[in-house]
């Protein structure tokens, strides 16, 4: 399998040397493992030197909540980063320490998303490219080419190349994946605050058995991405039981008595009226 | 609004959220935040959906904080609230609006907290 088999063509093969101070680290950071092509991409790499090389790659296609992120990284040239490997054979702590150093290492860093509604409006791999594209736009310098890791390109104005397997065989991807996974983390441990009845926190939106335990108790906040089938197919069991007439959201916590379904708004009572039929209850903040 | 005052409505709501959760509600939803407004908690009570306003005022304030929320602000709650059913594909769960109303006492005494459930109807209240 040769690098020319896979992915899209190269639009500009000619890409002018801009910057011929900067190219891609490669070598000992990156462990040697058994991936289809990477004689092929080792080989492919060293053809770039020279150029500005921008990886890069996303986070969080699979979760069924949240954003699809982005990162682009140019990697300065000589960067030593060592434990550097594709974010998902990686801890979080090794994580946020390759975080640092690769903010501090990188010629440029760009972060794109598209949040969940844009998932819906389009699909997955549209909101992807979306995201992709707007990760090499944010990137304060301009990259002479862009390797994408996988099988699909995002539309962009630069030369661009996919790399299958580029977070594990190419040193700026897998710094682009790193980027990308620790910003969705830290997004998503922000939106666990303001939708605290998920664990956006601890599963990050992808669908746990937690996750899925309270999307069945509570149905969907504005955040889940609704074309996803595990969030699809809540909306549609909660849309048959209210058919059948049954409450309309899945029982409540146990312990909890059953509230009746139907709560009549108190429409002929004047506005303001209500204030008298409170229930009271006193706060002793610690 | 100065800062004083802008910190004592940050605490409000999360006292608030408190005294709910104690009473059994679950939050979902903090500072819910559209183009169309804010709505400061929703939460669910067991299986009603309630969306609630919180309002804070020093025991020195001339009104009590639960009549501060008057027709307009009740139309954005309102406005807000649709936004949230339309965007959790919610459909037909039933709702409510509740006031949460803080009085807090001079001198750093433990703050009053009433729950005020069903405080303004659903219907009735033109969004447009």
């Amino acid at each position: 399998m040769s690098i020319d088999d896979v992915g899209l063509p190269i639009v500009n093969r000619e890409s002018s040397i801009e910057n011929p101070g900067s190219f891609i680290v490669e070598g000992p950071d990156i462990p040697r493992k058994r991936h289809p092509g990477a004689r092929a991409v080792r080989a492919y790499l060293r053809t770039l030197r020279g150029r500005a090389v921008a990886g890069v790659d996303e986070a969080g296609r699979g979760a069924l909540a949240g954003p699809v992120v982005a990162a682009a990284v140019i990697l300065k040239p000589g960067a030593r980063l060592r434990g550097l490997a594709d974010s998902k054979v990686l801890t979080p702590a090794a994580r946020e320490r390759l975080y640092g150093r690769i903010q501090a290492q990188a010629l440029a860093v760009g972060v794109g998303s598209a949040d969940a509604a844009a998932v819906d409006a389009a699909n997955i791999l549209q909101a992807t490219l979306m995201a992709m594209s707007r990760a090499v736009g944010a990137l304060c310098q301009r990259a002479d080419i862009v390797l994408v890791d996988g099988t699909i390109a995002p539309p962009l104005a630069i030369a661009c190349r996919t790399i299958p397997h580029g977070d594990a065989l190419v040193p700026a991807i897998a710094a682009a994946s790193i980027v990308a996974k620790v910003t969705r983390d830290r997004l998503m441990a922000g939106l666990a605050g303001q939708f605290p009845a998920y664990g956006f926190d601890r599963h990050k939106g992808y669908g746990t058995a937690d996750h899925q335990a309270a999307l069945q108790r509570y149905g969907p906040s504005p955040i889940h991405r609704f074309s996803f089938a595990p969030v699809r197919a809540v909306v549609d069991a909660r849309d048959r039981r209210a058919q059948l007439g049954l409450p309309g959201i899945a029982a409540p916590e146990a312990g909890a008595p059953l509230e009746s379904n139907v709560q009549s708004p108190r429409s002929n009572v004047p506005v303001g009226e209500g204030v008298e039929a409170g229930r009271s209850a006193e706060d002793n903040p610690a | 609004m100065s800062r004083r005052r802008l910190q004592l409505g940050e605490s409000g709501e999360a006292i608030a959220a408190r005294a709910l959760r104690r009473a059994g509600y679950r939050i979902l939803a903090e500072r819910y935040t559209c183009p169309l407004g804010e709505v400061d908690l929703v939460a669910r009570d067991g299986g009603t959906l309630v969306f609630v306003e919180v309002k804070t005022r020093s025991s020195a304030d001339r009104y009590p904080p639960g009549e501060a929320v008057h027709l307009r602000k009740q139309r954005q709650v309102v406005r807000v609230a649709q936004h949230y059913l339309a965007a959790t594909r919610a459909g037909d769960v039933p709702c409510r609006f509740d006031v949460v109303a803080i009085t807090v006492p001079e001198g750093g005494a433990a703050p009053r907290v009433e729950v005020i459930r069903d405080a303004f109807p659903v219907e009735g209240i033109e969004t447009f």
